[in-house]
């Protein structure tokens, strides 16, 4: 095994390093990082010819895609889908049909023929599940209305795009196709889908409850299970003939109603995170763009189509469904891209010999623009919202103007006590007899079992997401009982930073120091305390009391 | 896909294997792995061996770069006397024995070498691991272990330099170390000053944080690569670049996941690269994990002690050191991949981690501590004068309070015996003329040589809740009482129920803390 030849290393390491380049110019131009992977990615293929996607590489990015679904699915729990399944299914199918229609006359209005008409309209139809998913964690708004219904939305169409895949596959058979072939295919992916659902929930409801359990106090054991979990469900997923992307999904909402999907999703969010840039940064080396200049009037009018067309047919579905025009805007903003599948139908058309090279350099190019312009949407959103209001182009829609209420989370005024040993629980307890508002953490759920009367949370403070969930920002106190010097450093180090008064506790004189340069307001020492209690408890026994005596 | 999915499963079960058995993982995965590698070669799985190979690659930049993450000299402030001593001396014994021992085995030189330092360093993460599950961390013992493993890690960096130049003369290893200084000076500069720059001028995301410290072992990497260094050198001077305080503490928490993820699958695919080893290797195995243990043990026992350790503190520390490293697995991987060693010693080094890191849990139990510690040479001179107390003060374990409560003790006029199984302890306290008894406070003899039935009181911080209810016992006939430290509401039942007053650390800082908070609290935030 020589250590020598490091060709993933090497490109890897560019693309490590050119995305982390491009996220900081980015970063100054208020971009969406997704766009800076893949501006990244077209640098080091297309410009500059530095890495080649390989097999290892390739492996890492549908990694990244199961993972990011994996983590949508542990956001959403069954109860969470349910309430807006009916409007998911109608607005997938619904934007599925207008589009690919509307897609149609404008590829045939622009003077391309039926089948290269078709094979773009298809291509024009889906959104891109990862880039939408990716931009809604980035804002922490998955498990909002609109992020539950977008999410619903782009599962539907998954299911959709399997139907066409199948269709596809058909067409590219040599020998013809039927269509009781085309029915069974269809059938399959049905049917596996009904069986995949019913695995999953048989064992959500059996089996992993019980071996997480079994496991929860060793969050590695937990990690690594969870990601064997996400991988056995994919590849179930495959031999039923679904995608990677339901499979993944459909393992998360299995660990969605367990009590550490929590923990779980925020100890997964980085390596996700790390595997999905590799992911858009590949989508970028891969891009083909050398015939895509000769088409670029024609790939500009699709792209304005798919920008502004497709959010209209949205938003006349959602806000007649009875939704506000809040909801139905933001949803509406998520669907303006294609997908990644768009490349896939584009290349098994030429493929299939039914249509040329310009449709597959077109869909690219579609796909580069409306990814890139989309992310600003979405991440804009609000701002977006206010011109348009402004504008008053939304009063077309005649949608209701109140947005629909949903419950926060948001802590304010609360005290913080991390550490669920013998002190924690203590200072807890008596927090509480006080009156005040407190918050338990700890990453052991047997310990915080053990705390009465508090509100709990599993998670490492390690994690700054930890740190947002439990509102540290807007706490009136934090104290640690952890005895744990690098926790405790980098939570009083945070609690600085957010300028919130911390207490914690100083278990070795060594400790002393630097909690002192850091600020601490308090430092906890039970062995000290002791001490003082100790000759509390000897004079009330009139112990020391009589010696003193005795000396006079 | 197929590839992920075995290596995932075979992580699963060692994960749920170790956690069963309270094993280490690492040995676990790497054994996890061994199985995989036989289903592969009997046909019955099929595996990427390029994207095996791949994994074993980001796996050894991950491994070392998060080695060098940790790498903070603000770990060792204050203690980089103690810490250089005990690691450079066992670094140096073992090295040597390991050399001498495989030598005399049969080995050639440069094999010789290779077994001598692979067997000198020990465990990082198997060390961290059992420190953490013990909460014993940032005990005093726990931070010299931490410093020493530290030291090692980076010992094996520039051995490696040295040992893949062996065979070039002594101008490349010169230019060589000479390359690694420069590299190791670049790293400092951004240690020193860029990033605590970066962290006081900068916010940056979660995600920009993690892509910043990948780039930057990239970048090391690459630059290690270019001046003809082995890359595993540029990682670990960017983890070290990045192991100042708070950016130490903000990058590990975003590469925990990945080097989790990439560890456990670096381990399997080791495993699974591995040749099962001849019954000679397995006793030359054999041989050098009694070396191994036998000399870190005694040597790192006899140090720690020396430089002013407790000697509980310098036993443990040394039963926790008797394991080769995951840093030996690298050292051996790069003498395979040059040629310098054959498969079947790459094979006796991995048998020899796998073997001595699942001894570690065991040899580290409390009783072979004490059967260690019981043949340290008894401190007689401090028993003298306990001989005609009565109306005393006795101490039951010197703890981090004892001084404190021996001066508050003796403030009132009161006679004080500490009776502590701490060989050190009680040395020091012979030199502060405190009358002391070396031995373990629940035993009845000691109890009675110090005249605990006469004394005035027994105070015990025993970290044992069972030796203080033996010590309860012996008294329970007598009118003198027993004050136990107790840190746990259960404990104090305990002490409660069998007639000794409990002494409730965690309540009284807990109520400390209560009075504190009623003159310095913030105010509560107004209801909008």
């Amino acid at each position: 095994m020589p250590l020598t030849e490091i060709d993933l290393l090497q490109d890897l390491g560019w693309m490590v390093i050119t995305a982390a380049l491009f996220a900081y110019l980015g970063r100054l131009l208020k971009m969406p990082s997704i766009v800076s992977y893949i501006f990244a990615g077209i640098a080091l293929g297309p410009v500059l010819d530095l890495v080649e996607v390989g097999q290892s590489l390739y492996l890492i990015s549908k990694l990244g895609i199961a993972l990011l679904l994996f983590l949508v699915g542990l956001e959403l729990s069954f109860d969470k889908i349910r309430d807006v399944g009916r409007v998911a299914v109608v607005a997938g199918l619904g934007q599925v049909v207008f589009t690919a229609l509307g897609g149609l006359l404008l590829c045939l209005a622009l003077g391309f023929n039926f089948m290269a008409s078709l094979f773009l309209a298809v291509g024009l139809t889906f959104s891109s599940t990862v880039v939408v998913v990716k931009l809604l964690d980035q804002k922490g708004d998955l498990s909002r209305l609109y992020g539950r219904i977008a999410v619903g939305i782009f599962l539907v169409q998954d299911l959709v795009v399997i139907a066409v895949l199948t269709l596809l596959s058909g067409l590219d058979r040599t020998d013809g196709w039927s269509i009781l072939g085309l029915g069974s295919g269809l059938g399959k992916a049905l049917g596996g889908m009904l069986l995949l659902l019913a695995v999953v929930l048989l064992a959500s409801r059996f089996l992993l409850p019980r071996l997480f359990g079994w496991a929860s106090r060793s969050p590695d054991t937990i990690f690594i299970w969870a990601l064997f979990w996400c991988l056995l469900t994919t590849g179930l997923a495959g031999l039923l003939g679904l995608s990677l992307e339901v499979g993944a999904f459909l393992a998360g909402v299995a660990l969605a109603q367990s009590r550490f999907s929590g923990d779980l999703h925020r100890r997964l969010h980085p390596l996700m995170s790390f595997f999905v840039a590799i992911f858009f940064v590949t989508l970028g080396i891969r891009t083909d763009l050398s015939a895509a200049v000769d088409n670029w009037q024609a790939s500009l009018i699709l792209s304005l189509f798919v920008l502004v067309g497709n959010p209209l047919i949205f938003m006349i579905i959602i806000v007649r469904m009875g939704y506000s025009e809040w909801t139905a805007f933001r949803t509406s903003l998520t669907v303006a891209q294609i997908s990644e599948f768009s490349f896939i139908f584009a290349t098994m058309g030429l493929a299939a010999g039914l249509v040329d090279e310009s449709v597959l350099s077109i869909t690219t190019l579609v796909g580069i623009v409306t990814i890139a312009v989309s992310a600003y949407m979405i991440i804009y959103t609000d701002q977006i919202y206010a011109v348009c209001r402004r504008a008053g182009v939304l009063k077309i829609f005649r949608a209701r103007a109140e947005p629909e209420p949903e419950a926060s989370d948001q802590r304010r005024g609360h005290m913080i006590v991390v550490g669920m040993n013998a002190l924690g629980r203590e200072i807890v307890r008596k927090l509480v007899r006080r009156g005040e508002q407190v918050l338990a953490v700890d990453t052991d759920p047997a310990k915080l079992d053990q705390v009465e009367g508090a509100e709990t949370f599993i998670g490492n403070v390690e994690y700054e997401s930890v740190l947002e969930e439990i509102g540290l920002p807007d706490s009136r106190l934090v104290i640690s009982a952890l005895q744990i010097e690098d926790f405790n450093q980098l939570l009083a180090y945070r609690c600085r930073s957010a300028g919130v008064p911390c207490a914690i506790h100083a278990f070795d004189p060594s400790v002393i120091q630097d909690l002192v340069d850091l600020e601490v307001r308090y430092l906890l020492s039970p062995s000290l305390e002791g001490v003082v209690i100790q000759h509390q408890l000897l004079q009330e026994q009139g112990l020391l009391a009589e010696i003193v005596k005795g000396s006079k | 896909m197929t590839t992920f999915a075995f290596l995932l499963f075979a992580a699963a079960l060692a994960f749920g294997l170790g956690k069963w058995l309270r094993l280490p993982v690492t040995p676990m995965l790497i054994l996890a792995g061994v199985g995989l590698g036989l289903l592969a070669d009997g046909g019955s799985v099929v595996l990427s061996s390029d994207l095996l190979q791949d994994l074993v690659h980001i796996g050894l930049a991950v491994l070392v770069f998060a080695a060098g993450v940790e790498l903070s000299p603000r770990r060792m402030r204050g203690r980089v006397r103690p810490i250089v001593w005990v690691a450079l001396t066992q670094f140096l014994a073992l090295g040597l024995s390991g050399f001498v021992v495989a030598w005399a085995l049969g080995y050639g030189m440069t094999t010789a070498f290779y077994t001598g330092c692979a067997l000198s360093a020990s465990s990082t993460l198997v060390v961290v691991r059992h420190l953490q599950s013990r909460q014993q961390m940032f005990e005093p013992f726990g931070r010299l272990v931490l410093g020493v493993l530290l030291l090692q890690d980076l010992f094996i960096i520039l051995i490696l330099v040295i040992l893949l130049r062996l065979s070039e003369g002594l101008q490349s290893i010169m230019l060589a170390v000479g390359s690694t200084v420069l590299l190791a000076a670049l790293a400092l500069v951004i240690h020193r000053w860029c990033a605590p720059w970066l962290t006081r001028h900068v916010r940056l995301e979660e995600e920009e944080l993690m892509l910043g410290a990948l780039a930057l072992l990239f970048a090391f990497s690459g630059l290690a690569y270019l001046i003809e260094l082995p890359f595993l050198v540029g990682a670990f001077f960017a983890g070290f670049s990045l192991s100042a305080f708070p950016m130490n503490g903000l990058v590990r928490g975003m590469l925990g996941s990945l080097s989790a993820f990439f560890l456990a699958l670096f381990f399997i695919c080791i495993g699974a690269f591995l040749t099962l080893p001849s019954l000679t290797i397995i006793g030359h195995s054999f041989i050098l994990m009694v070396v191994l243990i036998v000399v870190t043990v005694v040597v790192v026992s006899v140090v720690a002690e020396a430089v002013g350790y407790s000697t509980r503190a310098a036993v443990e520390s040394g039963i926790l050191l008797s394991q080769t490293s995951e840093f030996s697995l690298l050292l051996a991987l790069a003498g395979l991949s040059t040629g310098q060693i054959s498969a079947e010693l790459f094979s006796m080094i991995a048998l020899i981690t796998v073997s001595t890191m699942t001894l570690t849990p065991f040899l580290s139990r409390e009783s072979v501590v004490w059967f260690l510690m019981r043949l340290h040479p008894r401190y007689r001179k401090g028993e003298r004068r306990c001989e005609v107390m009565s109306g005393h003060a006795v101490l039951l374990g010197y703890g981090r309070a004892g001084a404190r409560t021996v001066k508050l003790l003796k403030q009132h006029g009161l006679d004080v015996v500490v009776i502590d199984d701490d060989a050190g302890v009680i040395r020091k306290l012979i030199e502060q003329n405190i009358p002391c008894i070396q031995g373990d406070g629940s035993d009845p003899h000691m109890l009675e040589q110090a005249h605990c039935r006469q004394a005035r009181m027994v105070l015990s911080s025993m970290r044992r809740s069972r030796d203080a209810q033996a010590a309860i016992h012996y008294l329970q006939a007598t009118p003198v009482q027993i004050f136990v430290r107790t840190f746990e509401p259960a404990e104090a039942e305990q002490v409660r129920a069998a007639g000794g007053v409990p002494v409730e650390t965690a309540t009284a800082a807990a109520d400390s803390l209560i009075a504190w908070l009623e003159g310095n609290l913030p105010a509560r935030p107004h209801p909008s």
